[in-house]
């Protein structure tokens, strides 16, 4: 074989490799059990799994890990442990800051809030989209959306009613699922935003939807927002329309943290097993059956209150080391491997409708009834009824006092504080004003851009 | 005719034969100084002009008249050298000859990318090391044996934790988020070299190198400049190291057999306080604080109960761990044919107790010429690396050990089991002995090269190659330990890595007169690698899935098929090499690469290289320089690049259903990552200059190097607004640059027979500064311990904290500095600048080989000069005084009035410090200290044991003890100066480089060596 022969040859074969690496399907490398963005709303069955996914996400934010914020900021736990990088602690103290901060929950609830935004954005691409489907969905993430900005402006600004007109800064309102920044819109602006995706909600959400947002639901929330906002009326009205539905009914145990649909439970989120636990945060910090010495404790003053003998519920306290340097109180109240967790349910519309009553200056045996379920339910056979003759003043303390303790660590109480100091009242939480300014979120660092506006820090201790 | 002829020459040289003198046969041996024996040498009888070569065992036969004669020897690498000898009559055998080796390394051959070429032709800049060097010094991976040996490669070894891996830069990083270490390349394979295949789970990261067997490697050649690396393109930016394994050589059957048996320990016990000490300290801190009584103490433990108790968790997690590895090789060659076959078993015990990395590993090596000028090589590699894991650093053990574990809490409670109070992490003996830990990786690589030689000029070869790598992790926690109420969980994360390459490169020989010469090569290359992953997790067990157990019927099991992860390149390259008078010497290399990691727009990246070198000793205007025998200048110029880590950073994705967990046992997807179609390649542009010389006929020779590293659109992985919905996304954004100088000699002192001593210096001095990142600020990227920041004009991952001034004497406060530099009390996130020097000053090596007869001493010293640590754990250790343990530094504190202290009051109040409700936030640089040190990296001492001992069974046989890491001098405080620490990802692998967080200390070995070769 002459060279000459052998150098075509050895061309060709070179040839042939060259074509092997140029052909550019070779670099032209898609990710493999993931899917192109392009492709991945085609189908209703798409549309309805990324809004499932938004339920996956609300569900991880409230299986404790918001209640847990709230719970610090006010008064009803022991300061805990001054463990490495506790943001527990940070919150406790109301110190929060750029680099220690509940950042985790605000990235993810946006994150909940871009998935929404991409629902909406991109609905209308879906072929085999009916109508009534379109609806349903668009109704569903207009009640996530909702309820996303409400946390958010819960933490992350002082309440509705700290300015008359509502223009302190809220949080970043967003509307659609893209890349353009933010700025924090006002307080006002946000609730309007919000009341403006509940009323979507409800115009358009079904009445039975298996464990997903239908209309009761919707007028629930927007009945706390509404409450929130000190728009008794409102929130009366909206109340009244979930309990007279009838479709809830006092239960007659008052744990509603059970793996199972207890009667009065409006929209829980669900547990499906123990790899499936929606409520890991309230077990990881409160269980005390495995755990000697939980993160999250209450506070003697609390357990002075909650472990009044005849109530029922004190069952939910122990006391360990008693009368020793170290005593202190655990929660037996998430004593459980899994379970549900009831976000909307009658307990709280009840306590709520009777609590505008007093505030409205409505039917007070309405009121007194609404409480009494709730108290006879507390404590059994040393129940006794309210004096119908009784204040409205002392009504409303005894309606306030059973929202305390039926929603205890369930993330509320501190926030009715802060409403009720928006309205007025002197408010003090543990020994600050309701509206210090460490009682707010910090923004994380990564929200440093221009003209954002972070929330001034400390002056709560 | 011709056989004819030679009959008469013989018939006539009988015929005279006894009119000469007489003539002996005579057999002689020659050896290295070393005593290895010395092949292909030639020895000429400088009277008759006779000679003879020497065999692969050093023996030569010789005839030689009686009388007197001078032997002259040549070899290569070694020293020419005369002998003068007395031959009797009778006499059969000559002495043992020594030869020593050449001054003159210049025409050692050094591998280069897809080729080779010799020293002197050289125009990158190339540090090349023999694999003795590896493997004369004990390590936990190959590449920390190269620490102090190479200059301008500054390699920070991993802890003492079995089977951690080194932190290796070569002239700097040039890059942000992007991976700052070099490519690996085994026997041409670009190796899959993720150190975060597990996270840093448990404190740890995996070292992907430690499967690698050094007693495999031949050499070890590190490309460092663009001129070398260029031919690497898209991923040289960081220097290239080419791992060459051995390969049989000339001689037969031969066995080299080596056994080494040592110890580990630590350099360095941190220095907690006992039980009586914590207790004194936390009292007084509750009483500054305005407390009475006894202070209630961490976790209800009761006083009664703390006073009984004083558990050293530092000795309850640290001691002393062993040693061994065996290893076999085989060479074999006849003819065409040659085989090289590797056996190899390392079980390294660490000082961690519980920690430990076994290796077994198998190499075969075959070369074969079938036909006339088509030679076929495969190397094939089979290692398991077994890692029997424990908790370390933030994760608990030894970490614990140095913070959550108290001297006051008991390992045991009354009833004689584990004292644990709900967090694991609080009795790291409990976790260690319940937790059943390991991660298993099993290696092969292989490829297969055929090389046809077309003509004197021409040839071509096609290499294929695969790596594939499968990582399992196993953890079985028991009920005990686990705060549930199932028997135990066995969770298992398989993980496969299957990467391939092939390649056609021809080379030519344009060129070659007497004056000059020019080659060619050209090629094409494509590289693929599939990551595959998964989760397994099985309820109530009563083991872990390696064991075999499956779980019964109350199991549970849940699976998990993660993202299949790729990635491709494919590339042309060209070299091009002229030579003009063997003194110019110009190189142009070119490669063109294509990645998937981009979009269409820039898929493809070009990266040119330009190089030149003169040998200005070969020059007639030099020869006056008598002293000087060699002298070279190479300059060159050229681009290489990188590539983000992440596989589809430009790409828009969703997570499908079958990868996410659902609601309410309904699927779901939701979207991962949005698109940045316009993410490109980063770029660096590099120029480098080196001078390099000989002189006193080469007992000395020297190199001196600058380099100039501008990288263009530096990859971030940005943080951007969280309120986007997603907290990061890849973007090119910035510059960097990198500048340094680099020297090093080689001087043989002393030279004789019997005794020799060599010395080996480098030094390297690199400045690396950001010099923009766009319209982002410092914050853009930050290290995993919030202490480092990309601040422009500043190295990457400069410290950026609040600076400490004093202790105030009056209040025993802090007292910080603002921007300004006024004093304040009050620690403000917006008071932090850049301080200190995340880089030395400069960085190196000093070895000293000493040979007297058959003993041999060799110590190397390395050294960092300058450079700054960051504790960034004593903030927490020696802050606020929280349910963490301090050290005895610590009792440098204020205490009364007057006072002047190294710290504070001893306080549980963080306003107390000016701090936010968080002590973590205490970076200051009061835990930033001057990181200097000089270490006695390693010690041995060999004896080569005479061969008349065993016999003809045994050619040579060697023992050796040597020690490593010894001694240390610094000045830093908080431990062991040399650190690194267990990153969250490359961009922190980048950015944290100084900082320390309850790392483990290096490991102080002393090992004794049996070599045997037969």
């Amino acid at each position: 074989m002459n060279t000459f022969f052998k150098a075509h040859i050895i061309a060709a074969v070179l040839l042939i490799g060259s074509a092997g690496v140029s052909c550019k399907k070779m670099l032209d490398l898609k990710p493999e059990n993931l899917t192109l963005a392009a492709d991945a709303l085609k189908t209703t069955a798409d549309a309805q799994a990324l809004l499932n996914s938004c339920y996956d996400e609300f569900a991880n934010l409230m299986n404790g890990s918001v209640q847990n914020i709230h719970e610090l900021l006010g008064e009803n736990l022991a300061q805990p442990q001054n463990s490495a990088g506790s943001l527990y602690y940070t919150v406790w103290n109301r110190g929060t800051f750029s680099f220690r901060t509940a950042d985790r929950e605000y990235l993810d609830f946006y994150n909940c809030i871009l998935r929404i935004n991409t629902i909406f954005d991109r609905i209308d691409e879906i072929g085999d989209m009916t109508p009534e489907n379109k609806q349903r969905i668009m109704a569903e993430g207009h009640f996530l959306r909702a309820w996303c900005h409400w946390e958010l402006v819960k933490l992350w600004a002082q309440p509705y009613g700290y300015t008359a007109d509502n223009s302190h800064p809220g949080v970043p309102i967003r509307l659609k699922a893209d890349k353009t920044i933010e700025l924090r819109s006002s307080v006002g602006a946000v609730y309007n935003q919000i009341i403006a995706d509940l009323d979507a909600a409800i115009s358009n959400l079904p009445a039975d939807n298996n464990n997903y947002a239908n209309i009761a639901a919707g007028k629930a929330l927007k009945a706390k927002v509404m409450f929130t906002m000190n728009d008794f009326t409102g929130a009366q009205t909206l109340a009244e329309e979930v309990i007279n539905g009838g479709k809830q009914t006092v239960s007659d145990t008052f744990s509603r943290f059970v793996k199972g649909a207890p009667e009065e439970v409006i929209f829980q989120l669900v547990s499906t097993g123990n790899s499936d636990n929606r409520g890991g945060s309230f077990i990881n910090n409160y269980r005390s059956d495995n755990n000697p010495n939980p993160a999250l404790k209450p506070t003697a003053a609390f357990a002075a209150v909650a472990m009044q003998g005849h109530d029922l519920r004190s069952a939910f306290y122990e006391v360990k080391n008693k009368g020793k340097a170290n005593e202190f109180y655990i929660c037996h109240k998430f004593d459980k491997d899994v379970f549900n967790v009831p976000l909307l349910h009658l307990t709280d519309m009840l306590l709520l409708r009777a609590e505008c009553i007093t505030e409205n200056g409505g039917d007070k045996s309405i009121a007194i009834a609404d409480v009494d379920k709730i108290r006879k339910r507390a404590y059994g056979a040393n129940w006794t009824a309210i004096d119908p003759a009784i204040a409205t003043g002392a009504l409303k303390d005894s309606i306030r006092l059973q929202r305390n303790l039926e929603m205890s660590f369930e993330g509320d109480w501190t926030t009715q504080l802060r409403r009720r100091g928006a309205k007025g009242e002197n408010i003090k939480i543990r020994i600050s004003d309701w509206n210090c300014p460490g009682m707010l979120m910090q923004f994380p660092q990564s929200e440093n851009t221009a003209g954002f506006i972070f929330n001034p820090e400390g002056g709560c201790n | 005719m011709k056989k004819q002829l030679q009959l008469l020459f013989m018939l006539l040289a009988a015929s005279i034969a006894p009119a000469a003198a007489q003539t002996v046969n005579l057999i002689g041996k020659l050896k290295s100084q070393k005593g290895d024996p010395v092949e292909a040498a030639t020895i000429k009888d400088r009277t008759s002009g006779t000679a003879a070569t020497s065999d692969k065992d050093g023996n030569y036969r010789i005839s030689l008249t009686v009388g007197a004669h001078v032997l002259e020897i040549s070899a290569k690498n070694m020293q020419n050298l005369e002998e003068s000898i007395q031959v009797a009559e009778g006499q059969t055998s000559l002495p043992e000859i020594t030869l020593i080796p050449s001054g003159s390394d210049v025409g050692e051959v050094v591998i280069i990318g897809y080729g080779t070429t010799t020293k002197r032709d050289l125009t990158g800049s190339v540090t090349s090391l023999k694999g003795s060097e590896v493997q004369d010094m004990p390590a936990q991976s190959f590449e920390a044996a190269i620490q102090g040996k190479a200059p301008g490669v500054q390699i920070t070894t991993g802890s003492g934790v079995a089977g951690s891996g080194s932190l290796v830069r070569i002239r700097g990083v040039a890059s942000i988020s992007a991976s700052g270490d070099p490519l690996y390349i085994v026997d041409g394979i670009p190796i899959s070299q993720n150190y975060f295949v597990n996270g840093n789970n448990g404190g740890f990261n995996n070292n992907p190198l430690a499967t690698l067997n050094p007693e495999d490697i031949e050499s070890i050649d590190i490309l460092k400049d663009a001129a070398a690396t260029s031919i690497y393109g898209s991923r040289g930016s960081n220097g290239v190291i080419l791992i060459t394994t051995k390969r049989a050589k000339k001689g037969g059957l031969k066995f080299d057999f080596t056994s080494r048996v040592g110890s580990s320990q630590p350099t360095y016990l941190p220095q907690m306080l006992n039980a009586s000490q914590f207790l004194q300290m936390y009292q007084e801190a509750w009483e500054n604080d305005g407390g009475t009584g006894r202070a209630p103490l961490p976790n209800n433990i009761s006083w009664e109960d703390a006073l009984k108790t004083n558990t050293n968790w530092v000795d309850e997690t640290m001691g002393t761990g062993l040693k061994q590895m065996y290893s076999l090789g085989t060479t074999y060659r006849k003819n065409k044919f040659g085989a090289y076959l590797g056996l190899t078993s390392d079980n390294n015990g660490s000082f961690v107790i519980g920690s430990r990395y076994k290796r077994n590993s198998a190499r075969l090596n075959l070369d074969f010429e079938p036909i006339k000028n088509l030679t076929l090589t495969i190397s094939s590699s089979y290692s398991q690396g077994i890692n029997n894991r424990v908790d370390g650093a933030w994760s608990g053990g030894f970490g614990a050990a140095m913070s959550t574990a108290l001297p006051i809490y008991p390992i045991y409670d009354t009833s004689g089991n584990f004292w644990r109070p709900g967090s694991g992490g609080l009795n790291p003996v409990a976790v260690r002995k319940l937790k059943d830990w390991r991660t298993t990786e099993n290696r092969t690589i292989n490829n297969f090269k055929a090389t046809y030689k077309i003509s004197d000029k021409w040839s071509v070869s096609a290499f294929g190659a695969i790596d594939n790598m499968d990582f399992f992790e196993d953890i079985y926690e028991p009920k005990a330990l686990i705060n549930s109420n199932h028997e135990g969980i066995a969770k298992r994360s398989p993980r496969s890595t299957f990467n391939y390459n092939y390649n056609l490169v021809t080379n030519y020989n344009i060129l070659n007169t007497e004056k000059q010469s020019l080659d060619a090569m050209v090629g094409s290359e494509f590289q693929k690698s599939v990551v595959k992953s998964s989760f397994i997790e099985v309820s109530d067990m009563s083991n872990a899935l390696y064991k075999g157990d499956q779980g019964g019927e109350k199991s549970t099991r849940f699976e998990r098929q993660n993202a299949t992860e790729a990635f491709a390149f494919a590339s042309y390259f060209l070299r091009m090499n002229y030579k003009l008078q063997n003194k110019y010497i110009l190189q142009f290399t070119m490669r063109s690469d294509g990645s998937s990691r981009f979009g269409p727009n820039n898929a493809y990246g070009f990266f040119p290289a330009i190089s030149g070198a003169w040998v200005l000793s070969d020059e007639r205007f030099m020869h006056h320089f008598s002293r000087n025998n060699f002298l070279k200048i190479k300059a060159g110029f050229g681009r290489t690049g990188n590539t983000p880590n992440e596989n589809y950073a430009w790409r828009g994705t969703f997570t499908p259903p079958q990868n996410s967990f659902g609601y309410n046992g309904n699927p779901s997807i939701f979207p991962t990552r949005l698109e940045n179609p316009d993410l490109k390649w980063e770029t660096s542009d590099v120029f480098d200059f080196t001078v390099e010389g000989g002189l006193m006929k080469n007992r000395i020779t020297w190199e001196v190097s600058y380099y100039n590293k501008k990288t263009n659109g530096v990859i971030l992985d940005l943080a951007v607004p969280r309120s986007l919905g997603f907290s990061s996304y890849y973007d090119n954004v910035g510059a960097v640059s990198n500048t340094g100088i680099e020297f090093s000699f080689t001087s043989r002192n002393i030279v004789k027979k019997l005794f020799s001593w060599s010395t080996q210096f480098n030094i390297a001095r690199n400045y690396n500064k950001i010099l923009n990142i766009g319209v982002y600020t410092q914050d853009a990227v930050s290290g995993g311990t919030n202490d480092t920041r990309v601040v422009v004009g500043q190295p990457i991952g400069t410290n950026y904290v609040v600076k400490f001034s004093h202790v105030d004497p009056a209040t025993g406060r802090p007292v910080y500095l603002d921007k300004n530099g006024n004093e304040t009390m009050t620690w403000s996130n917006n008071n932090r600048v850049a301080v200190g020097s995340v880089l030395p000053k400069a960085v190196g090596g000093l070895t000293n080989n000493f040979t007297w007869k058959n003993w041999n001493l060799s110590c190397l010293f390395v050294y960092k000069l300058g450079g700054n640590i960051y504790n960034s754990s004593a903030k927490r250790q020696n802050g606020v005084v929280t349910d963490w343990n301090m050290t005895t530094d610590y009792f440098d504190h204020w205490r009364q009035p007057g006072d002047i202290s190294k710290y504070p009051k001893l306080s549980m109040q963080t306003d107390q410090y000016g701090l936010p409700p968080d002590p973590y936030q205490y970076n200051t640089t009061l835990f930033l200290e001057d990181g200097s040190y000089l270490r006695l990296r390693n010690i041995s001492v060999g004896y080569r044991i005479p061969a008349k001992w065993f016999g003809k069974t045994i050619q040579s046989s060697r023992i050796t003890f040597t020690g490593t890491n010894l001694l240390t001098f610094t000045k830093y405080t908080g431990g062991d100066p040399e650190i690194a620490r267990d990153f969250e990802n490359p961009a922190d692998r980048n950015m944290s480089s100084n900082i320390t967080y309850l790392t483990a200390p290096q490991e102080k070995s002393y090992n004794l060596t049996l070599n045997l070769t037969f």
